[in-house]
């Protein structure tokens, strides 16, 4: 595996991405934006950008060269993905710093901006690999992944940290995570249909046929667990936190779940979310007979 | 010679000897594992009418090159006078995506030199009056260098090939002669 880099940056992009949406909609929730727990993420955005930032600079042959990489900004998807993603960690420092700094004052509006330019930059990413030339990603599967990963991050991380005591919140971060999951479902399901398909073209089918045996022959077990760990275990938790009412009517958060267990399934959910990153790459990449 | 040239290649003549691969290897200095031209043997049919079929490609020049319109760096130029699609070692930062792009992969990655490399139709030789190095090369005279609206005219000539990429999606400026059964469907 040779693409590590990119991997490190794209599910980082799409962390961050996640992060700022739920530190916003944290922010319009009443107590919220005093909120230790929450603040440690909002600061935690620009890092974790900043990370896949330095991590894709690594696959470049001449990383002291990176910036030239805005000079086809006119015609380039790469261009604009990096230009997208520079300017969403532009914003997501300013972001970052308003937490930090604990000044609320239109930090709801600044959470609105970073995610909007968070969600362009996971956009230009996933317009990237998009291509005719690899078909094996030339499909809808994969923006759904993308999007799923960011879905996932979004309502899982906050969710499983003690910042909520508000159980419309909680569901509303439940919802989101269960929605990442199920996209990653939709996305397996389009992917294996993708690869399975009978296409008229010679070349993309040899393609396509390779992708697949690849997946179910060499990286099976790999295919297993990140199915298991993108899709049934954050289903699996989202409904073991979902709030339940008690004897007086009152909903209340799952107070049951040790924080040492939510702990190892966030790092077992980002740990199935790299597989099937890596398993992307695996298959787009792989040319039969070229 | 005015307005767009490419390869012409009797696919028919060739004997995969590959003697055009190496001897653009060694004119153009690349790395091992770096393959600027290729001779690919393909094979097919059911016994007993099988057949097998040797195409030699390097850059197809395409008419509308995917790697001048995506590279980030803008590494990679189309001449207006001879549509050759030439690339830049010095702005080329090693991203790989135009190794990505190519659906003929055609542009080859050097880790040593972090850069990637492909033909550029041997342009010095060309100024020089002299034949690309694989066209010289050729002992069965199989490559040739034309001006597409030339090469596109003769009998049988043709860039819809089986297992090579549908050329709806860069219009490569290479054509070839090549047998029956070696035709798309």
């Amino acid at each position: 595996m040779t693409e590590w880099s990119l991997i490190i940056f794209t599910v980082a992009l799409q962390m961050a991405c996640g992060l700022a949406l739920s530190a916003t909609l944290h922010d319009r929730t009443p107590g919220g934006a005093q909120d230790v727990s929450m603040r440690r993420l909002g600061v935690a955005i620009f890092p974790l950008i900043a990370i896949g930032l330095l991590a894709s600079l690594f696959h470049l042959g001449r990383p002291l060269s990176a910036p030239r990489a805005l000079s086809n900004l006119g015609s380039s998807r790469l261009s604009l993905e990096i230009f997208l993603s520079l300017l969403f960690a532009s914003a997501a420092f300013g972001y970052g710093l308003s937490w930090w700094k604990k000044i609320t004052r239109r930090r709801f509006w600044v959470g609105v901006v970073t995610s909007l330019a968070g969600i362009a930059a996971v956009t230009s990413s996933f317009a990237t690999y998009t291509f005719p030339t690899q078909p094996a990603w030339d499909s809808a599967w994969l923006p759904i992944s993308f999007l799923g990963t960011v879905l996932l991050f979004a309502g899982i991380v906050p969710a499983a940290l003690p910042i909520t005591n508000h159980a419309r919140l909680l569901k509303t971060y439940l919802i989101l995570g269960f929605a990442g999951g199920l996209a990653h479902l939709v996305s397996t399901m389009w992917m294996f249909a993708k690869l399975s398909r009978s296409v008229p073209d010679d070349f993309a089918a040899v393609r396509l046929q390779g992708a697949l045996h690849l997946l179910l022959s060499d990286y099976v077990v790999w295919l297993a667990l990140t199915i298991f760990l993108t899709i049934v275990l954050p289903v699996a938790f989202v409904l073991r936190l979902w709030p339940d009412k008690n004897g007086s009517g009152v909903t209340l958060a799952d107070k049951t779940t040790a924080w040492p267990l939510k702990a190892i399934v966030l790092t077992a959910i980002a740990a199935g979310v790299i597989i099937g990153r890596a398993l992307m790459y695996a298959v787009g990449t792989f040319i039969p007979h070229l | 010679m005015s307005g767009q040239i490419g390869f012409y290649v009797d696919a028919t003549k060739c004997i995969n000897c590959k003697t055009c691969e190496v001897a653009c290897k060694d004119f153009n200095d690349a790395a091992v594992g770096q393959r600027i031209r290729r001779v690919r043997t393909f094979e097919g049919g059911e016994f007993p009418m099988v057949f097998a079929y040797n195409i030699s490609m390097s850059c197809n020049h395409c008419e509308d090159p995917i790697c001048v319109k995506h590279c980030p760096a803008g590494a990679y130029t189309k001449r207006a006078s001879d549509g050759i699609v030439l690339h830049d070692p010095e702005r080329c930062i090693g991203c790989r995506y135009c190794t990505w792009l190519c659906p003929y992969g055609a542009p080859q990655y050097d880790p040593k030199t972090g850069r990637v490399k492909k033909c550029n139709l041997c342009l010095g030789e060309m100024e020089q009056g002299r034949s690309p190095v694989c066209v010289a090369a050729c002992p069965l005279r199989a490559i040739e260098v034309g001006s597409l609206r030339e090469i596109a005219g003769r009998a049988g000539a043709t860039i819809s090939i089986r297992n090579l990429p549908a050329p709806g999606i860069t219009r490569p400026a290479s054509r070839y002669m090549v047998r029956a059964e070696a035709l798309r469907h």
